[in-house]
C-alpha cells in the first residue's frame, strides 16, 4: 500500500500529463492557430479597407488636382499635355473605382469568407468584357466589302487585323453554293488594311496563312488591293474555350469537373484532335492553339489561322505563339535558328492540344510546363495524356491522331475515373488505324488539275474544318475527301518524282501579296504556294498547262486559266509592292491627319480628356442653371420685403414680380380689365379670406411710373390692386382700365399731382419721402393707406441708360397716414402690416 | 575558383548565345520577378516587373563581358545586384519623371563583384534561388529519362503516390516501379549536381544541395540522407517552386 499512492500518482500524472499533451496538440494548438488566422483575417480586412480608402481619396485629390491641369492645357492649346494628363485622369478613375469596389464589395465580402460570391465579377465579368466586341459595325461603312452587309464586329486577335460579322448577300450566297460551301449564313471578314494601321509584315504573314487556309476549304472569299487585304470564313456563334471553361468548373461544384463536364471537355478536346490532324494531314500547321482560339458552340471549333505555316516550309522558326501553349522546346529551337521542315510542328500543336486540356481539366495555365500539376479532380488515364502530350519533343505523342485514340478511350468509358493509364491504347503498342501521310497539298504534284486526271477527293464539303465545323462527329474519322486524301490522291496520280523533269527551271513571281509564284518550263507555267521552296528537295513534275491556283477545287471544277504569265522579276515584284504600300501609307496619314486637325494618333483624346471636360461643362451648366434658378426664384417670391430696413411702423416696401398681361373685357361702362387673371383672382381672394380677415379701410393706389405702362407692369398693379380689393378694401386712384366720371377723375388727377410734386423729388425709399405721403394721406379724406407703385432703382424712376425699358424691376410700398395719435397710428400700422401680409399671399399664390 | 560548366555557361552568355539566355530566363525568371515585386511593394505592377525583369537579363548581358569570377561573388547574388540596379533605376526614372525631368540610366556599380559575403542577403531569394536551380535540373530529367521513368517518378515523387498505386495504374509491378524510380533518381542527383555546378560561382553555393536534404552522393557519404529523404525534399522543393510560378502566373493574369 505504501508503494501503491506514489505509483497511482505517478500513473495519474503520466496520464494527465499525456491527457495535456493530447489537448495540447489536438485541442489548444488548432484553437490558437484558429484564432490567430482569425486576427490575421481581421486585421487583413481592416488594413485592405484602410488602404483603400486611402488609395480612394487619394485618387479623387488627384483626379481633381488633373482636370484644371487637362482644361489648361486644352486652353493653352497643349493638346498632348491635356491628352498625357486626361490619361492620368483616366487611371485615377479606374483606380478610385476598383477602390470602391474593394471597400463596397470585395473586402467585406471576403471577411465573411464569401469569396466566391465575388468571383464572378473579380475574374469572369474581365474575361467576359476583355473578349467583348471592339466596337459596334462601322457607321456608313457596312457595305465597304462588296457583296457582304457588316452587322457587328469581334475582338481583333493580335495579328493586327480587324474582324467583322456579315452578312453575304443573295449573288454571294450563291456563289458559295456553288463552290460547294452550303448553308453559309454569315461570315467573318478579316481585314487587313494599311489606312487602318495594319503593318505589311502582318499582311504578308496573313497572306501566307491565306493560302493555307484556302486549301483547307476555310476560306471562302478573299480579296487584295494595294492597300487592303481581306477574306471571309464562316462565321461559328459561340464562345471562346477560355470563356466556357470556368463555366463548366462552377456548373460542376468546387473541385475539378464532374463526370458530365469532364466528359464534355474530353469531346470539346477531341474535336480539336479531329481539326488539328486535318490541318497536318494538309500539311500544315497551326502553330497558335489556346482556348481563345477554339470557339465553342455543340462543338469546339479551331480558328484564327494567322499563325498556320506548312510543315515543310524552308522558312526559320519563329517564337510565334502564345505563352503556357506554346512548347518551350519551340523557342529553344526558333533561337537556335533551325528551319520548319526540320521539325515536326504537329508535335507542337499536339503539345498545345495537351495544354489546352490541361487548363480545362485545371481551369488554369499550364504555367509550369510538363512539370505543371494537376490538382483537381481528374482521371488517372486523363493526367498521362496531358503528360504524354506535354511531354519532351521527342517522347510526346507522335501525332493528334495517336493522343486521340487515348483520349477516346477514357471518353468512351462507361466511368472515366476507373480507366488506368495501362488501358490506354498508346501503353499497349496501338497506333492510329490511319497515320498521318506524308504528302502535303503544297507539294502536291500540279498535275493533279491536269485534264484527264480526275481530281479525286477535292470535295470541298469534305474538306469543311476548323472554323467552318464541317466534321460529320466527333469520331476521329479521317476520311477519304480530306485535304490528307488530297495528298494521298495527288501521290497516287504518280507521286513526287514522277514524271518528266526540268533541271532548271525559271520562278518568277506572280503575285508578291500573295506568294503565288509560277514556274516556266519553257512551255507552261504553274502557280504555286509562295511557301513552296524556290528550289525544294521534291523534283516538280512538268506538264502543267495553266498558270492556275493549286488552292483544293471542288470536285468537277474546271479551272480558269489565268492568262499569261507576269514576266516581272522578283526584285520588280518587292519594288512595285513597297511602292505601293508607302503610297498607301502617304494617302493614309494625309486623310488621318486631315480628320485629326493635324493631330498625331497618339494625342487622340482619351476618356480623361472627356471627363474633364464634362465635369467642366457640368460645372458651367450648374452654375447658369444656379443662376437661372435664383432669377427664376426670385420672380416666383413674387413679392418680398426688400430689406428690413426698408420695413418700418407704418410702411411696407415690396418687390411686385411681372405678370402675364390681363385681357381687356368688354362690360357695360366700356373697356375694362377683369380682375381675375387666369383665375388667378379667385385664387387670390379665397386664399385671402382663408388666410386673414376682411379689412375696413380706404387705399389710394399712386402709380409713380413712366407711361404707358409696360404690360407686365400693368399686370402685376392690377393683381395687387384686386387682391386689395377682394379684401374688402377700397380702392381709389389712378387705376388703368377703370371707368372714371369726370369728377373723380380730375380729383385723382388733383391728388396725384399734390403727391408728385411733395415727394418725387424725394428718394422713394427715404424717410422724409414716406413723412411726405403720410402726412398727405393724413389731410385726405377717405385714405387710410398710399400704395405707391415704383421702380425699384435708386431715384425710383428710370435712369438715362433705361430709357426706353419698360420692365424694369417693380416695387410697391404701402404707407399708412400719419393719424392723430398713437392708437390711430397704432391702427393703421396694423393695416398696413395686414395688406403687406394679404398682398404677399396673395401674390405667392 | 569556377567550375568548368559555369565557365562554360558564362561563355555562351559571352557569346551572346540566345538559347543560353532563353535557359537563364526560364530558370530563374520567376524568381528575379518575385523579388521584384517584393522590392516594389505594390508600387509596380506586374507588366512592369516583366519589363524589368526582361531589362535585368539586358544589363546582365551587358556587364556580362566585364564579368570577374576571381571576385568571389556568388550567382544568386549577381541575379540580385543586376536586379536590383534595374529597378533602383526604372524608380529613379520615375521620380525624375514626376518631376518633369529626364534622367539617364545610370551605370551599373559593379562592387557587388566583391560582396559576395554581404550579410544583408535575403535568406527567402536564396532558397527560391536555389529552388529553381532543382527545378531546372528537374526539367532536365525529364528531357532525358525515359518518358515511362519519369511519369513513374512523377507519380511518385511529386505527386505523392505510394509505390503500389503507381504500379496498379500502371499495370507493373512494385520492384520495376521502385527499379525505375531509382533510375530517375540517379539521373536527378547528377543533374542537380551539373545545374547548381552550373549556376554556383563559389563553393558555398555548390555545397547548398546538402544543405537543403539533398545528398548528391549517397554511396559516398555515410551519412547522407536516404532516397527517402531525396524524395520527399524533391517534393517539397517541387511544391514550393509550383507555387512560386503560381503566383507569378496570378500576377500576370491580374
Amino acid at each position: 500500500m505504501a508503494l501503491g499512492a506514489p505509483i497511482l500518482i505517478l500513473v495519474l500524472a503520466a496520464l494527465g500529463i499525456a491527457v495535456g499533451v493530447f489537448l495540447l496538440v489536438y485541442l489548444i494548438v488548432p484553437i490558437c492557430k484558429g484564432i490567430g488566422w482569425l486576427i490575421k483575417h481581421i486585421f487583413t480586412f481592416i488594413f485592405g479597407m484602410i488602404v483603400d480608402l486611402l488609395r480612394l481619396v487619394g485618387s479623387i485629390v488627384t483626379a481633381i488636382v488633373m482636370i484644371p491641369l487637362i482644361l489648361g492645357n486644352i486652353l493653352l492649346g497643349r493638346w498632348s499635355g491635356a491628352v498625357h494628363y486626361g490619361r492620368s485622369l483616366q487611371g485615377e478613375m479606374i483606380s478610385g473605382g476598383l477602390s470602391v469596389y474593394r471597400v463596397l464589395i470585395g473586402h467585406p465580402f471576403r471577411l465573411l469568407l464569401l469569396s466566391a460570391v465575388t468571383e464572378g465579377l473579380e475574374k469572369r465579368l474581365p474575361a467576359a468584357v476583355a473578349a467583348a466586341p471592339t466596337s459596334d459595325r462601322p457607321a456608313g461603312r457596312i457595305h465597304q466589302f462588296e457583296g457582304y452587309t457588316i452587322v457587328g464586329s469581334l475582338q481583333a486577335g493580335g495579328s493586327g487585323g480587324k474582324l467583322y460579322v456579315a452578312n453575304p448577300e443573295p449573288a454571294k450566297r450563291a456563289a458559295f453554293e456553288r463552290s460547294g460551301h452550303r448553308g453559309v449564313e454569315q461570315v467573318v471578314i478579316k481585314t487587313f488594311s494599311l489606312e487602318d494601321g495594319s503593318e505589311l509584315p502582318q499582311i504578308v504573314r496573313e497572306s501566307r496563312a491565306l493560302d493555307a487556309a484556302k486549301k483547307l476549304g476555310l476560306v471562302l472569299d478573299h480579296e487584295l488591293t494595294p492597300s487592303r487585304f481581306y477574306y471571309a470564313m464562316r462565321y461559328v456563334p459561340g464562345q471562346p474555350l477560355g470563356l466556357v471553361t470556368p463555366q463548366l468548373h462552377a456548373a460542376s461544384g468546387g473541385n475539378g469537373l464532374d463526370e458530365r463536364h469532364l466528359r464534355l471537355a474530353m469531346g470539346y478536346v477531341l474535336d480539336l484532335l479531329e481539326t488539328l490532324e486535318n490541318y497536318h494531314r494538309g500539311g500544315l500547321w497551326h502553330k497558335d492553339v489556346k482556348p481563345d482560339n477554339i470557339i465553342v458552340d455543340q462543338r469546339a471549333h479551331l480558328v484564327d489561322f494567322g499563325l498556320v505555316t506548312p510543315l515543310r516550309s524552308s522558312m526559320t522558326l519563329t517564337t510565334h505563339g502564345t505563352e503556357y501553349f506554346r512548347d518551350p522546346e519551340l523557342v529553344r529551337l526558333a533561337l537556335k535558328g533551325v528551319k520548319v521542315s526540320e521539325v515536326d510542328g504537329a508535335r507542337f500543336d499536339v503539345y498545345a492540344a495537351g495544354a489546352v486540356l490541361y487548363s480545362i481539366v485545371e481551369n488554369s495555365f499550364p504555367a509550369h510546363g510538363v512539370l505543371s500539376q494537376v490538382s483537381r479532380r481528374c482521371p488517372e488515364a486523363l493526367k498521362w495524356v496531358i503528360r504524354r502530350a506535354m511531354a519532351d519533343y521527342d517522347k510526346r505523342y507522335p501525332s493528334s491522331a495517336a493522343m486521340a485514340l487515348d483520349l477516346r478511350t477514357v471518353f468512351e468509358a462507361a466511368d472515366p475515373f476507373t480507366v488506368k493509364p495501362i488501358d490506354l491504347p498508346s501503353m499497349q503498342g496501338q497506333v492510329p488505324a490511319s497515320p498521318r501521310p506524308v504528302e502535303d497539298v503544297f507539294y502536291r504534284p500540279s498535275y493533279v488539275h491536269m485534264p484527264g486526271i480526275p481530281p479525286a477527293g477535292l470535295g470541298v464539303g469534305a474538306v469543311q474544318v476548323g472554323a467552318a465545323g464541317g466534321f460529320a462527329g466527333s469520331a476521329p474519322n479521317f476520311a477519304a475527301g480530306s485535304p490528307a486524301a488530297v495528298g494521298s490522291a495527288g501521290g497516287g496520280g504518280g507521286g513526287r518524282g514522277a514524271g518528266v523533269r526540268r533541271s532548271t527551271p525559271r520562278i518568277s513571281v506572280r503575285n508578291w501579296w500573295t506568294g503565288e509564284f509560277a514556274i516556266d518550263h519553257g512551255v507552261a507555267a504553274a502557280v504555286h504556294s509562295p511557301v513552296a521552296p524556290p528550289v525544294e528537295p521534291f523534283a516538280r513534275p512538268v506538264g502543267a498547262v495553266a498558270a492556275q491556283p493549286v488552292p483544293i477545287m471542288p470536285a468537277g471544277f474546271t479551272p480558269v486559266p489565268a492568262g499569261p504569265v507576269v514576266r516581272r522579276s522578283a526584285a520588280e515584284q518587292l519594288n512595285s509592292a513597297r511602292a505601293r504600300a508607302a503610297a498607301a501609307r502617304e494617302r493614309a496619314a494625309t486623310r488621318m491627319a486631315s480628320r485629326r486637325g493635324g493631330r498625331t494618333f497618339s494625342t487622340e483624346p482619351n476618356v480623361g480628356v472627356f471627363v474633364a471636360l464634362a465635369f467642366f461643362l457640368g460645372a458651367c451648366v450648374l452654375l447658369v442653371g444656379g443662376i437661372i434658378a435664383m432669377g427664376l426664384n426670385s420672380s416666383r417670391r413674387t413679392i418680398s420685403v426688400q430689406s428690413s430696413a426698408e420695413v418700418g411702423r407704418g410702411y411696407a416696401t415690396l418687390t411686385l414680380p411681372p405678370l402675364p398681361p390681363i385681357p381687356p373685357v368688354e362690360n357695360a361702362d366700356g373697356v375694362a380689365y377683369s380682375t381675375d387673371v387666369e383665375g388667378q383672382g379667385a385664387e387670390v381672394s379665397s386664399a385671402v379670406t382663408k388666410a386673414s380677415v376682411a379689412m375696413d379701410g380706404a387705399a389710394f393706389i399712386w402709380i409713380d411710373l413712366t407711361r404707358p405702362l409696360s404690360a407686365a407692369h400693368e399686370a402685376a398693379i392690377m393683381h395687387t390692386v384686386s387682391t386689395l380689393e377682394s379684401m374688402g378694401v377700397h380702392v381709389s386712384g389712378d387705376l388703368p382700365g377703370r371707368a372714371l366720371t369726370d369728377e373723380e377723375r380730375r380729383q385723382i388727377v388733383d391728388q396725384t399731382a399734390e403727391l408728385v410734386a411733395a415727394s418725387s423729388a424725394l428718394p422713394w425709399n427715404s424717410d422724409s419721402a414716406r413723412s411726405v405721403i403720410s402726412g398727405w394721406a393724413d389731410e385726405q379724406h377717405g385714405v387710410d393707406v398710399v400704395v405707391r407703385f415704383h421702380y425699384l432703382t435708386e431715384s425710383g424712376v428710370p435712369r438715362i441708360s433705361d430709357a426706353g425699358k419698360t420692365d424694369l424691376p417693380l416695387g410697391c410700398t404701402i404707407i399708412a397716414r400719419a393719424g392723430h395719435d398713437e392708437a390711430e397710428r397704432a391702427h393703421f400700422a396694423d393695416l398696413v402690416d395686414q395688406l403687406q401680409a394679404a398682398v404677399e399671399a396673395g401674390s405667392e399664390r | 575558383m569556377l567550375s568548368s560548366l559555369t565557365t562554360n555557361f558564362i561563355g555562351r552568355l559571352k557569346a551572346s548565345d540566345q538559347a543560353a539566355w532563353f535557359e537563364l530566363w526560364e530558370t530563374f525568371g520567376p524568381v528575379v520577378r518575385a523579388q521584384l515585386t517584393k522590392w516594389g511593394k505594390g508600387r509596380i505592377g506586374s507588366e512592369t516587373v516583366r519589363d524589368l525583369s526582361q531589362e535585368t537579363l539586358a544589363a546582365l548581358s551587358e556587364s556580362i563581358d566585364r564579368f570577374d569570377p576571381s571576385r568571389g561573388a556568388r550567382f544568386s547574388t549577381w541575379l540580385l545586384a543586376i536586379a536590383k540596379h534595374v529597378l533602383g533605376d526604372e524608380m529613379d526614372r520615375r521620380m525624375a519623371q514626376k518631376r518633369g525631368g529626364q534622367k539617364k540610366f545610370t551605370e551599373l556599380d559593379e562592387s557587388w563583384m566583391a560582396a559576395s559575403t554581404a550579410a544583408n542577403v535575403d535568406s527567402a531569394y536564396e532558397a527560391a534561388v536555389f529552388r529553381a536551380k532543382v527545378e531546372a535540373a528537374i526539367r532536365l530529367v525529364q528531357k532525358e529519362a525515359e518518358f515511362l521513368d519519369f511519369s513513374i517518378f512523377s507519380m511518385r515523387v511529386l505527386e505523392g503516390k505510394s509505390g503500389k498505386d503507381v504500379a496498379s495504374a500502371l499495370g507493373t509491378s512494385e520492384p520495376t516501379v521502385s527499379r525505375r524510380l531509382a533510375k530517375v533518381r540517379d539521373l536527378l542527383r547528377d543533374r542537380l549536381a551539373q545545374v547548381i555546378s552550373t549556376y554556383s560561382f563559389t563553393q558555398e553555393e555548390r555545397e547548398e544541395a546538402a544543405r537543403n536534404g539533398l545528398a548528391l552522393t549517397p554511396k559516398q557519404d555515410p551519412g547522407a540522407a536516404d532516397d527517402a529523404m531525396f524524395d520527399e525534399a524533391i517534393g517539397e522543393i517541387y511544391h514550393q517552386q509550383m507555387e512560386l510560378r503560381r503566383q507569378d502566373q496570378a500576377a500576370r493574369l491580374v
